[in-house]
């Protein structure tokens, strides 16, 4: 089925200032428990050197996929998610990138899970202005008071108790030093479009 | 000087319709020569010269008497100047060389010759008159120089004349000398067998033309292969080498015979093959045999070889041992395989013979004599051509590698390295080509597999696995699945044979491998038995590679038939499936992974719960507790196992209200009990969202949230401990942040209160004077590492106050302070 992206406007004639940065954000890959691999369309379009920065929710499950992922980009930053067995992940991270922080944290410890206001308070503890989190494989970003929730869902479309079928999705920023421009959003097979 | 000579004798040579056995000498020698053979090379050069002067000499004489028309001393002098090539002195290169001399001023005398017939004199006159010629060679040079002319005059049928002229060069029974000779007979003889063609003479046939051409052929081929046992035996490799300079003047007949127009097939097969095979066989020399044979196939039209493959396939089973029969085959399959590329009729024909069949049946007897090597090439080839036929190519590819397998086993012992990697190019091949649906139904292709060693099985195995997930193959049959796992089952299983100690990283890899080849195998159609069936097969299999394996495919196993359990509609199936995954998960843990086996139980309870089926549901949580109780080793996994399970709890949606209440309470109980006091302070807060049930579902929302208030006020006093025990212990001011956590949550709450049921506006008034004071000590200290904490509270006060904003009744009665 044929995949749509969905670029802003206002992001690609910001373009040509200042220290942009491309962050891809992406998780919940759950290989090869949930899925067998990313789609072959993500494949294509996440080449190496592409992208500046990997900020990953976690549950990768395998080193295999975790040194794939390092081929598109080596400064990735990872986070534990509920199925990442050996690996030393940390719980969360904030990472700063331009003048802003972006926090991570994979959500199966945020309870209830994927709920705005938990979310918020760990935003507020991690004091980050946009926080990436996943777990519950839906995309979604959401503005919160001034600040930015994030969930890129799942990079492969893996099972998810609660969905009846998950549409495989990440999600691209362009960061500029002072304002993140926009969120690409990148989605498989659904028609819907997402600023 | 000299490449123009040369240019000139390439030229001659290819007049001749021969290839170029000497034309290219290289000019330095690629082996150092010894002085031995530097003083050999330099005498055959002087002998050469010498000779070729010799015949320059008597051709001079020769063309003077031509001009002055004296017969006899024509005679004379042709005589002498052939007598040179009498000579035993030179290497056949040499000789060649002064043949082309000779051959030369040949042409001059046959033009003599005819002139002389019109003359008066009869050919037959002339070719009395050349016998008198002293010496043997000389004198049949003549013979068939005047035999051209003799021939061309129509005074006598032409087969009695070719008859005469191929006995008598019997005469020279030296190698080198004979070949020459016979060579000249076959050049000067082309003219004669047009003349059959043309149907010139009534009383020679074809069949008579082939004869003669049959006869010189054998008789070529004979002095050939005694060229081999002339000399001492170790000079043996050099006259090989010398031998097979001089192989196309015997293959020049063949060629001859070939491109005869009434050859057709039937007197092909009756006549020229058998006889041609005859002397082959007969010879019993590798080189003539391995030339000839391929000779053969380069040289007749591929019509006529499907038309004779049995006789041309069974006599490969008799040549020489050290023969090397399997480069024959390939040729001959080769070639097939360009005929039927060329067009549709051509397949037609060599399906109407039945020649597949045809090829296979003596392939098969033969192997039985040939070497492990052979074997395999013969049976690449016959599959590449198998596959590049157009149709029905499935089930011969099944029969050729079924043979293959047959003719390899039969021939025993393990194969060598060079024949392994040919059987897995054999392999390979149809894995390119077809479908994995296909490949499957090859029965043959595991007992071509199994010849293999364990390594290479698993490679090709790897290959097998890698093709289907790079095409994203799905395969719905259980019976294909089947034949899948049989294929590549010695990645399944442990080795019996080899228990050597076995790397578990390269298990890990074949093992994810072989997990992502299970999202591969279910129904197309929901069908959901389908697929199910499919999953216990799997499982099945998978439970035989023992611990080390299933602890990576398991779980994936588990995952796809807990999918299936969301799709089904049908609660007895969907219990019946739930009831299964026990049986899975059970293996898990006792590999032993129980923490695995926690996670897993955990996803159960949430599928369970969203189908409603609560004592399943149960049953699955008491099992995660269970191990979390009896298997979950140290603190720091504890307290994460414990977070998971109570997301799980707040997730689901479905309990009744006892079995609700055992579960919160039990999580509850086991939170206080985790070691660290933060960790229980997070964890009883966390477990207040348990007792939170949001209005509208359950029936006493204002019990359940009276309890909400409890677990907050626990976890603060768990916190004030905290904070006790790090103030007397280490004298530093404590985990101010557990308390602006209980802060947000207590907001949390009240903010979706309507109105204040539960939490008052002056219980969060009080903890907000409790959090202000602790972290002004904390901004006062002036120490960097409570920044965080001092952040968080600011973010928390600029929260409250947005909502303040928001909802001003609400929030009216509080009231911050920085």
């Amino acid at each position: 089925a044929p995949w749509r992206r969905r670029r802003s406007e206002r992001g690609e004639k910001k373009r040509g200032g200042g220290d942009m940065v491309l962050v891809l954000c992406l998780g919940d890959l759950h290989v090869p428990y949930r899925t067998s691999d990313l789609p072959q369309q993500f494949k294509d379009i996440l080449l190496p050197g592409k992208v500046g920065q990997i900020l990953c929710t976690g549950d990768i499950c395998t080193k295999e996929m975790y040194d794939y992922l390092k081929t598109i980009c080596t400064n990735i930053h990872v986070v534990k998610g509920q199925f990442d067995e050996d690996h030393a992940y940390p719980e969360t991270k904030v990472v700063k990138i331009g003048d802003l922080k972006f926090g991570l944290v994979h959500g199966h410890t945020v309870i209830p899970w994927g709920d705005i206001s938990s979310l918020g308070m760990v935003q507020r503890q991690m004091d980050v202005d946009v926080l990436i989190s996943g777990h519950t494989h839906e995309f979604r970003t959401y503005a919160y008071e001034d600040k930015l929730l994030v969930n890129p869902g799942s990079a492969t479309g893996a099972y998810s108790s609660k969905e009846a079928s998950t549409t495989p999705s990440f999600c691209l920023f362009d960061v500029d030093s002072t304002k993140v421009s926009r969120a690409q959003a990148q989605w498989c097979d659904a028609g819907t479009r997402r600023r | 000087g000299e490449k123009k000579g040369r240019e000139r004798e390439r030229r001659r040579f290819a007049g001749v319709g021969l290839s170029l056995p000497f034309a290219r000498q290289p000019a330095t020698m690629s082996v150092p020569e010894s002085t031995m053979e530097q003083v050999l090379r330099s005498e055959q050069e002087k002998w050469l010269a010498d000779a070729k002067a010799a015949v320059k000499q008597q051709a001079f004489y020769m063309k003077r008497a031509i001009d002055e028309d004296s017969l006899r001393d024509v005679f004379k002098y042709s005589s002498a100047m052939l007598g040179e090539l009498r000579t035993s002195l030179l290497s056949p290169q040499k000789y060649y060389e002064l043949y082309m001399r000779a051959f030369d001023e040949l042409r001059g005398l046959e033009m003599f010759f005819e002139e002389q017939r019109g003359k008066g004199h009869t050919a037959s006159e002339l070719y009395e008159l050349v016998q008198h010629a002293g010496n043997v060679l000389p004198r049949l040079y003549l013979l068939v120089t005047v035999g051209a002319v003799f021939i061309r005059s129509h005074e006598s049928p032409i087969k009695s004349l070719l008859k005469d002229l191929v006995e008598m060069c019997s005469g020279i029974q030296h190698p080198v000398r004979g070949l020459f000779l016979r060579s000249y007979l076959t050049q000067v003889s082309k003219e004669a067998l047009q003349l059959i063609e043309n149907k010139v003479d009534t009383e020679t046939s074809t069949e008579d033309a082939v004869e003669f051409v049959l006869q010189n052929f054998t008789e070529m081929n004979k002095l050939w292969v005694r060229m081999k046992h002339q000399g001492p035996v170790r000079e043996r490799s050099k006259r090989e080498k010398e031998r097979k300079e001089l192989r196309d003047l015997v293959g020049k007949n063949l060629v001859i015979l070939s491109s005869m127009e009434d050859v057709d097939e039937a007197m092909y097969g009756k006549i020229v093959l058998p006889r041609i095979i005859e002397q082959i066989v007969n010879c019993k020399d590798e080189l003539a045999q391995a030339y000839l044979m391929d000779c053969i196939i380069q040289v007749f039209p591929d019509e006529f070889h499907i038309k004779n493959l049995e006789t041309f396939l069974d006599s490969c089973g008799n040549l020489q041992p050290n023969t090397d029969v399997s480069s024959i085959l390939c040729g001959l399959i080769n070639r097939l395989s360009r005929f039927m590329e060329a067009s549709q009729a051509h397949a037609e024909l060599f399906e109407s013979v039945g020649a597949f069949n045809k090829i296979l049946e003596p392939v098969s007897r033969i192997s039985s004599s040939l070497d492990q090597q052979s074997v395999a090439n013969i049976y690449s080839a016959i599959l590449d051509f198998t596959v590049g036929q157009k149709s029905d190519t499935l089930d011969r590819v099944d029969l050729v590698l079924g043979q293959c397998a047959a003719a390899l086993g039969g021939l025993g012992g393990s194969l060598s390295g060079q024949a392994s990697r040919t059987l897995k190019g054999i392999l390979t091949k149809p894995l390119d080509i077809y479908s994995i649906t296909e490949l499957l139904e090859l029965s043959s292709y595991p007992s071509v597999m199994h010849l293999l060693d364990n390594t290479m099985q698993k490679q090709v195995a790897v290959d097998i696995v890698e093709k289907i997930l790079q095409k994203g193959t799905v395969i719905s049959d259980v019976k294909k699945v089947e034949s899948l796992f049989d294929f590549i089952s010695l990645l399944l299983k442990a080795d019996e044979e080899d228990p050597v100690e076995e790397d578990e990283d390269d298990i890990e890899e074949e093992q994810n491998l072989i997990a992502r080849l299970v999202h591969q195998m279910r129904s197309e159609t929901n069908d959901i038995d389908n697929s199910f069936s499919i999953l216990q097969l799997a499982k099945e299999r998978f439970e035989k590679g023992g611990p080390l394996r299933l602890k990576h495919t398991m779980p994936t196993v588990a995952f796809d038939v807990l999918q299936l359990v969301k799709q089904c509609e049908d609660a007895e199936k969907s219990v019946k499936m739930l009831q299964y995954l026990h049986t899975i998960i059970d293996l898990i843990s006792e590999v032993p992974q129980p923490e695995k086996a926690f996670k897993l139980y955990l996803e159960c309870t949430l599928v369970a719960d969203l189908k409603k089926l609560e004592d399943n549901a149960y049953d699955f949580m008491t099992a995660a507790f269970d191990i979390y109780e009896n298997s979950i080793p140290d603190t720091k996994a504890q307290t994460e196992a414990l977070a998971m399970l109570i997301g799980t709890l707040n997730d689901c949606a479905n309990f009744g209200e006892d079995n609700w209440d055992t579960l919160i309470t039990t999580a509850t109980k086991w939170s206080i009990k985790l070691l660290k006091k933060s960790d229980q302070c997070k964890a009883v807060y966390s477990c207040s969202h348990l007792f939170f049930r949001k209005g509208g579902e359950a029936e006493a929302s204002n019990e359940t949230s009276d309890k909400v208030l409890v677990c907050l006020k626990r976890a603060l006093t768990i916190a004030k401990q905290a904070q006790g025990m790090a103030k007397s212990s280490r004298g530093d001011v404590g985990p101010v942040e557990l308390f602006i956590a209980i802060l947000n949550k207590y907001v949390y709450f009240f903010d979706q209160q309507t109105s204040e049921e539960v939490i008052k506006a002056e219980d969060i008034q009080n903890l907000l004077d409790l959090v202000s004071n602790e972290t002004s000590s904390l901004t006062a200290s002036d120490d960097k590492t409570h920044n965080e904490t001092v952040k968080f509270y600011h973010n928390t006060l600029r929260y409250i106050m947005h909502l303040k904003e928001k909802s001003p009744e609400k929030y009216a009665s509080l009231s911050l302070k920085n």
